[in-house]
C-alpha cells in the first residue's frame, strides 16, 4: 500500500486560433479494488464546463466544447490515491471478457510478432504464460524514447526492436491474444516525473492482475490507473477536434510522489 | 385484369413523375459518383391476405429474435456463454463495436427499422436472403409509386381490395415516438449527395419530422439540440438517422467524420436521445451470423422458426467446408464483409483461375465467407417493349419495432433488369415494382 499524490497538466497550444473545439479526456482514475481515489480537482483553460461520460467498466471521462477562438488549451487534474490496495481485481465470467481476447489494429500480429511468439516455450496458467512473454520481450526490446508514436502497431515496434511503454503494452497484448488470453490496455501514471505511462491487465482465474512490460514486473504500489480497454486508442487521454488550420503542439507534465507537491 | 391494364398504360407516365420528385438513387462505383432513375415497373408482386399473415409471423418472430441478440451480445452474453453463436463470429464481425458494450438504447430496442430480404422459391416457399438492420432504404419508393399509380389510374384501384401501403409513414412515426426520449423528431441526412436522399426527404415530411444534416445538430452537456437558422434552440428526443455508424459521431467513431455530430454517442449512452437504429447493429445483420438466425430463435423465443433461411453453409466448420469443396460449382459465396451484391459469386460461373484465386482465400480465411444453395426463386413479369418477360425479383418487408414489432402491408420488390441475373440490388442496376398485399 503507498499513498500518493498526483498531477497530471497538459497543454495543447495552437499555431493559430481554433474554434469549436470538441474534447474529451480520460484522465480520471476511479476508487476500486486496487487503488482508491481521494478528492480530485480539476483545471481547464479555457474555462468552460464539462460534462461526464462513463461505460460502467470502471472508466469515467469528461466532454465538452471550447467555443470561441482560442490558441491555447490546457487541463491539469491533481488529488491523492492510495495504490495497492490488493494483487487483483474480480472480472466478469470469462464469456463477458471475451473481446478482450481479439486483436485490434493495434495489436495484430505479422511476421514479426509471430515468429517472436514461436520461439517462446510457454505453459502453465495464464498468468504464468503471461510472464513469460514479458520477460522474454523485455530483454530483446529495448527503451528508446521517441522511437515510436501513438499511431505504431505491436508489429511496426517489433520489427523495430524498439519503443516505449504504449508499444512494449501493445506487444504483449499481442502476444497473450495470440495465447487466448484475455488482457486489455491500461492507462495510469506512475511514481515520478515525466509524462503518463501504460501497462497491462491480464485475466487469470476470474480476475485482472496488471503487469508492466516496461519494468518487467507486476504493476502494484504506485500505479494510478485512468482507465482501461481494448488497446491505447481506446485509452487516448485526450482526444480533440477543432475548426481551423493549425498545427499543434503538446506538452505533458505527469508528477506522482508521496510528498506535497513543492 | 382490365383494370391493371389501364395501369400498365400508365407505366411511362408514372416513371415521369418519379423522375420530376427525383426519386433516384445514387451509386459510387470507380470512385465517381452516379445519380440514376430507378426504374418503375407497372405489374405489382401481389400476395395474398393468407400468405401474408404466415410471412408476418415469421418476420415478427425474425426481427423479435434479432434485436434479443443484440442486447443479449452487448450485455449479459448468455448466447456465448452457452456456445449457441461462436464467440469468434461476434467479435470478427465488423459490425460489431466495442463502444457499444454495456449501452441499453431507450426502451432497449436497438433494431427499429429492419429490412428483411426475401425470395420466392419455386417451391412455394419464401427463403430469407439477409437481415438490413442499420440503415436499411427503400420503403419510400413503393410508397410514391403507390400514390402515383392511384393518380395515374384510379380505377385500378377501386374494388380491388388492397391494403393501403400509405400508412408507412405512421408506423414510422409511432416507432419514432415510442423511443424519443423528449424533444424533436429529426431525420439526419448526410445531405442531397447521398444515393438515398429522395428517401430521406420524402420520409420526413410523411412523419413531419425535421430534415436535418449534422451541421444543425449540436449536444450541449448531457443533450442533444436543434440549432435552426435562427439560432433557435430545441431538444432533439429522437434521431431517425440516416448515416452509417462509422459516420456518425467523429469523438466517438471515425474521426475524420465531417457529417457527424460530435459527442452525440455519450448523450445517446446516458439514455438522452434515442437513436434509430441504434449502433452497432451490424453485429446481428452480418452475413456470418446469418446462419444463425434459425438458432437464435430457438434460444430466445423457444420457438421454431416461421421463415426459412436458404441453406447456408460455414466454411469455418470443416464440416461445412468440405461440403462447400465438394459441391462448389452449384454454390454462390459470399464475402461476409460487402453488401449491395458485392463480393457475391458463383461457383459455376468462375474461371478455372479465379476459382483457384477463390480457394486459396477460402482456405486462408474461412470466417471471411459463406456458401448458400442457389435458390431457384420464381420469375416474376416485367413489361419490356410492349411485352411481358420473367424477371428474378426480391422483396424487402419492413418490420418496425416500437411499442409492438409491426410489419409493413407492402414492401419493395426489387428485379434485374438482365434477364440472365440473380442479383437485385438497385446499386446494380435493377428496377423496382410495387408489392400488393390483398386484404381479403
Amino acid at each position: 500500500m503507498r499513498e500518493l499524490r498526483f498531477r497530471y497538466a497538459m497543454e495543447l497550444r495552437f499555431s493559430e486560433p481554433v474554434q469549436e473545439h470538441r474534447f474529451t479526456l480520460r484522465c480520471f482514475p476511479q476508487s476500486g479494488p486496487r487503488q482508491s481515489i481521494g478528492p480530485t480537482t480539476l483545471r481547464l483553460f479555457p474555462e468552460v464546463s464539462v460534462a461526464w461520460g462513463g461505460d460502467g467498466f470502471g472508466n469515467v471521462w469528461a466532454y465538452g466544447c471550447v467555443s470561441p477562438p482560442h490558441d491555447r488549451f490546457s487541463v491539469e487534474i491533481a488529488g491523492s490515491a492510495v495504490t495497492g490496495s490488493a494483487e487483483r481485481e474480480e472480472a466478469l465470467p470469462p464469456w463477458r471478457e471475451g473481446r478482450f481476447r481479439q486483436q485490434t489494429a493495434l495489436t495484430r500480429p505479422g511476421p514479426a510478432i509471430t515468429a517472436f511468439h514461436s520461439a517462446l516455450d510457454l505453459s502453465g496458467p495464464p498468468l504464468e504464460r503471461a510472464c513469460a512473454a514479458m520477460d522474454a520481450l523485455w530483454r530483446s526490446f529495448r527503451y528508446v524514447p521517441g522511437s515510436t508514436d501513438i499511431y505504431t502497431t505491436a508489429e511496426q515496434a517489433m520489427a523495430q526492436g524498439m519503443g516505449v511503454c504504449q508499444d512494449y503494452a501493445h506487444i504483449l497484448l499481442s502476444l497473450c491474444r495470440l495465447e487466448g488470453i484475455p488482457c486489455r490496455y491500461a492507462a495510469g501514471l506512475l511514481p515520478g516525473e515525466g509524462e503518463s505511462h501504460a501497462w497491462v491487465d491480464i485475466y487469470d482465474g476470474g480476475c485482472w492482475t496488471a503487469l508492466d512490460p516496461t519494468h518487467d514486473r507486476r504493476a502494484l504500489d504506485g500505479y494510478i490507473r485512468f482507465s482501461t480497454g481494448q488497446d491505447s486508442a481506446a485509452c487516448s487521454i485526450s482526444r480533440g477536434i477543432f475548426r481551423g488550420f493549425a498545427r499543434q503542439e503538446q506538452t505533458i507534465h505527469a508528477w506522482v510522489s508521496e510528498e506535497e507537491e513543492l | 385484369m382490365q383494370e391493371e391494364m389501364d395501369l400498365y398504360r400508365h407505366t411511362d407516365t408514372v416513371n415521369e413523375l418519379l423522375a420530376r420528385y427525383g426519386v433516384k438513387f445514387g451509386i459510387y462505383k470507380d470512385k465517381t459518383f452516379h445519380e440514376q432513375l430507378f426504374p418503375f415497373d407497372a405489374i405489382p408482386r401481389t400476395i395474398s391476405a393468407e400468405e401474408f399473415s404466415s410471412l408476418e409471423r415469421g418476420l415478427r418472430q425474425r426481427v423479435d429474435a434479432l434485436n434479443a441478440f443484440i442486447r443479449d451480445v452487448y450485455g449479459e452474453k448468455h448466447i456465448l456463454r452457452d456456445k449457441i453463436v461462436p464467440e469468434e463470429f461476434v467479435y470478427a464481425s465488423s459490425g460489431y463495436l466495442p463502444i457499444c458494450e454495456g449501452v441499453t438504447p431507450p426502451k432497449g430496442v436497438y433494431a427499429h427499422i429492419a429490412g428483411i430480404d426475401l425470395v420466392l422459391g419455386k417451391d412455394g416457399s419464401w427463403y430469407i436472403l439477409e437481415d438490413n438492420l442499420r440503415v436499411p432504404s427503400g420503403a419510400s419508393y413503393p410508397m410514391i409509386a403507390r400514390e402515383l399509380c392511384r393518380r395515374a389510374s384510379p380505377k385500378t384501384f377501386t374494388g380491388a381490395h388492397i391494403e393501403d401501403n400509405r400508412d408507412y409513414a405512421q408506423l414510422l412515426r409511432r416507432t419514432m415516438d415510442h423511443v424519443n426520449t423528449g424533444g424533436m423528431t429529426v431525420v439526419l441526412t448526410p445531405g442531397r449527395y447521398n444515393a438515398a436522399y429522395f428517401e430521406h426527404s420524402y420520409l420526413a415530411e410523411q412523419t413531419g419530422a425535421h430534415l436535418v444534416t449534422g451541421s444543425e445538430l449540436r449536444v450541449e452537456g448531457d443533450y442533444l439540440y436543434f440549432i435552426g437558422y435562427d439560432q433557435r434552440k430545441e431538444r432533439v428526443g429522437a434521431v431517425y438517422r440516416r448515416i452509417s455508424d462509422e459516420y456518425l459521431d467523429p469523438m466517438n467513431f471515425y474521426e475524420g467524420s465531417l457529417i457527424g455530430i460530435p459527442h452525440l454517442y455519450d448523450v445517446f449512452r446516458k439514455g438522452n436521445v434515442a437513436l434509430l437504429n441504434a449502433p452497432g447493429n451490424g453485429v446481428a445483420d452480418d452475413k456470418g451470423i446469418y446462419y444463425f438466425v434459425p438458432k437464435m430463435i430457438r434460444y430466445y423465443l423457444g420457438e421454431e422458426p416461421i421463415l426459412q433461411n436458404a441453406p447456408t453453409y460455414l466454411p469455418y466448420y470443416p464440416e461445412d467446408m468440405q461440403y462447400v469443396l465438394a459441391n462448389f460449382d452449384s454454390l454462390v459465396l459470399k464475402d461476409v464483409a460487402e453488401a449491395g451484391g458485392y463480393g457475391v459469386v458463383f461457383g459455376s460461373k468462375m474461371t478455372a483461375g479465379q476459382m483457384e484465386d477463390f480457394l486459396r482465400q477460402l482456405k486462408a480465411e474461412p470466417r471471411r465467407f459463406i456458401a448458400q444453395e442457389v435458390i431457384d426463386f420464381q420469375d416474376i413479369d416485367i413489361m419490356e417493349d410492349g411485352e411481358r418477360v420473367p424477371r428474378k425479383a426480391d422483396l424487402r418487408a419492413f418490420v418496425l419495432t416500437g411499442e409492438e414489432t409491426m410489419v409493413w402491408k407492402s414492401g419493395l420488390t426489387r428485379f434485374s433488369r438482365d434477364p440472365h441475373s440473380f442479383i437485385v440490388n438497385s446499386s446494380q442496376g435493377g428496377g423496382f415494382k410495387d408489392t400488393w398485399i390483398f386484404s381479403r
